[in-house]
């Protein structure tokens, strides 16, 4: 398995559809997400999506990247910075940071994200996974 | 139970579920996950044994709405099936107040078996009512 420097970004708009989809298949119904008169009561101002669905992208850029090994032995260490809305528009990120020698196997860790069109950072945070050997 | 009975070290209450097939197309289609490990429709993605673990542990608080989930972690040990049943050990990492949001952090280990498949952290912001 190669350690590439950057990993492929995805791109995602976030619409109201997903948010709704994602509350039905998750079960987190928390009206931050799906009630926009209770979400404008509190501090964002309307419904965010879920930080989980966000950091899903961020999975799925670590998954195409490294497959199964991902799925085996990765991790993930994020912060949720600021809210996304419907209608934004997500970029996945990944560099890597360095390779750190393990037992077993070395690990490979890289700073991980999302950000906007405008540049806000959404998520940011670390990921690893174990080199096959 | 008020959310200021939860003290560090408490353990909550085991839950266990077997993943179906359902519930994993429902979570790949809602999130748009393309890749081609999922495509037979088997496989669990890590971040959907997380979001289960996330709805039983939340149910069971009782959070109020308006908490943020503000960090999570996650670490992968093994890969999770349709038809697999894990079960879920959740224990208060920390409870405590600042100004008018509580900071809850929960780690959680998620067991196939015996073996640990995904484990982590959760941190909440809870707004103080």
């Amino acid at each position: 398995m190669s350690s590439p420097e950057e990993l492929v970004s995805i791109k995602k708009t976030v619409n109201k559809a997903q948010v709704l989809a994602y509350a039905e298949a998750s079960g987190d119904y928390n009206p931050i997400h799906i009630d926009e008169e209770f979400a404008g009561g509190t501090p964002f101002g309307r419904t965010v999506a879920h930080g989980m669905l966000i950091l899903s992208f961020i999975a799925e850029m670590m998954t195409s990247d490294f497959g199964e090994q991902w799925l085996k032995t990765g991790g993930l260490k994020v912060r949720f910075k600021a809210p996304v809305f419907v209608g934004d528009t997500v970029y996945t990120f990944g560099s890597l940071d360095r390779i750190e020698a393990a037992a077993g196997s070395d690990v490979q860790l890289y700073s991980v994200g999302c950000k906007g069109d405008d540049g806000t950072i959404y998520i940011t945070g670390k990921a690893s996974v174990r080199l096959i050997q | 139970m008020n959310i200021d009975n939860y003290k560090e070290g408490m353990e909550l209450a085991t839950t266990k579920v077997t993943f179906d097939s359902k519930y994993v197309q429902a979570y790949i289609t809602a999130v748009g996950e393309t890749n081609r490990v999922y495509s037979h429709g088997l496989t669990v993605p890590p971040l959907a044994v997380t979001a289960w673990l996330l709805k039983s542990v939340i149910g069971s608080l009782d959070l109020p709405a308006g908490t943020v989930h503000s960090s999570q972690e996650i670490e992968c040990a093994g890969i999770v099936q349709v038809g697999d049943t894990v079960t879920s050990h959740v224990e208060v990492e920390q409870n405590t107040q600042r100004s008018q949001w509580k900071f809850l952090t929960l780690t959680f280990l998620v067991n196939k078996n015996l073996d640990t498949v995904v484990k982590g952290k959760i941190n909440l912001l809870i707004p103080v009512e």
